[in-house]
């Protein structure tokens, strides 16, 4: 009967969130996507130009003193790639690129989380990518003010080691190497 | 050979402008030409993608590099007299002569202007040589990206044109006329 009430307790005490220690949980993030974005900035023909990628989804569960217990899972669309320019879109959606059509989801899971000691966060993930998966470490921050809360984070890329514009794409003169990745995430936490 | 313009001849600082401008001006009717002919390309054959990227970005570098040196020669042409034309010259021959040098110079800014525009447009940042990114001058617009292009199009007719004329009045001066005319813009001096 004590283990029951017990274990009542600590259920409750789960429910509520994770202000209790012994049984931290991360919450579950309701994402508002209307508000939140995943851009990427690339060089092309030595200037920086930025794109986005429309649709995404993310099933998140964070918290600052729960990381143990925090993941996150994001799928992306391959298609929704958009850097407002219809012939390089095509390009990105298609051969050696993308190739959005026998790979339409590009996608994120982390594998760990750690504190850094400027009070940044930084997540441990497998980005997958036309089949390629790669280690990414993803740096961030959180504000939280009540039950809102937002996410800024960015990860920096090389496209050759994600497998994407290789061959005659391959000139870094005209195509640059590196891809900085910005994610804004605005969220409601119970 | 003196720098400044003088009421009977030009000066050292206009006759070169005059020349390098016209000599990037051939590279740049040249470079289009070729990024064109890639262009037709695309489709059969991927590598003519990168060939009209690297043609085009070589394009703009020079475009910009007339822009800045229309901006000194247009500040020096103010700033200097300019040789006046020949008495024996009819006047239809020298009011047709101001209107094809003003809008040469005109041409000189909205050409590079109208490009930039075009690439900004088009979300295609400019860059001068790999060194300097240039700002855009308007957001993506697939609409005003059109226009432009249309325009910038239009300016390279019409200055392709202008400069025939141009020539063979110059030609028909020195061997018909028999009045200094071209002699006078000449590089070197006497």
């Amino acid at each position: 009967m004590a283990r029951l009430m017990l274990g009542v307790l600590v259920a409750v005490a789960c429910a509520l969130g994770g202000d209790v220690a012994f049984a931290a949980e991360a919450p579950r993030w309701d994402i508002d996507y209307s508000k939140s974005s995943i851009e990427f900035t690339a060089e092309q023909a030595g200037a920086d130009f930025t794109g986005r990628f429309d649709k995404f989804e993310a099933e998140v569960r964070f918290a600052a003193d729960a990381l143990a217990s925090s993941s996150a899972r994001v799928t992306v669309p391959a298609e929704s790639v958009n850097t407002e320019n219809d012939e390089r879109d095509g390009y990105l959606r298609g051969l050696g690129w993308f190739e959005a059509e026998k790979f339409p989801e590009v996608t994120f899971e982390t594998t760990s989380f750690e504190a850094l000691p400027d009070g940044r966060l930084r997540a441990h993930g497998k980005l997958e990518v036309r089949e390629l998966i790669v280690e990414v470490p993803f740096e961030f921050t959180v504000k939280r003010a009540g039950a809102d809360v937002t996410l800024d984070g960015t990860t920096k890329l090389d496209r050759f080691v994600l497998g994407l514009g290789l061959g005659e794409w391959a000139d870094t003169q005209w195509i640059g190497k590196d891809v900085t990745v910005k994610v804004h995430v605005v969220a409601k936490v119970p | 050979m003196p720098l400044a313009n003088t009421t009977t001849r030009w000066g050292g600082v206009q006759k070169t402008l005059h020349w390098v401008i016209a000599l990037l001006i051939v590279a740049q009717f040249t470079l289009a030409q070729l990024a064109e002919q890639a262009g037709a390309m695309k489709r059969e054959n991927p590598a003519a993608v990168m060939e009209q990227l690297t043609l085009l970005a070589r394009h703009k570098s020079i475009g910009l590099t007339i822009l800045m040196l229309a901006v000194l020669r247009l500040a020096w042409r103010v700033r200097y007299p300019v040789p006046a034309l020949p008495v024996t010259m009819p006047s239809w021959q020298r009011g047709a002569a101001k209107v094809s040098h003003v809008l040469f110079y005109l041409l000189l800014f909205a050409m590079p202007i109208t490009g930039w525009i075009t690439s900004s447009t088009a979300n295609y940042p400019v860059s001068w040589f790999g060194l300097v990114t240039l700002p855009d001058l308007v957001g993506p617009s697939r609409e005003l990206h059109e226009t432009f292009e249309d325009i910038h199009k239009l300016g390279a007719t019409t200055l392709f044109y202008l400069a025939i004329v141009h020539v063979l009045a110059a030609l028909k001066h020195q061997f018909f006329d028999k009045d200094d005319l071209l002699k006078r813009m000449l590089p070197w001096p006497g």
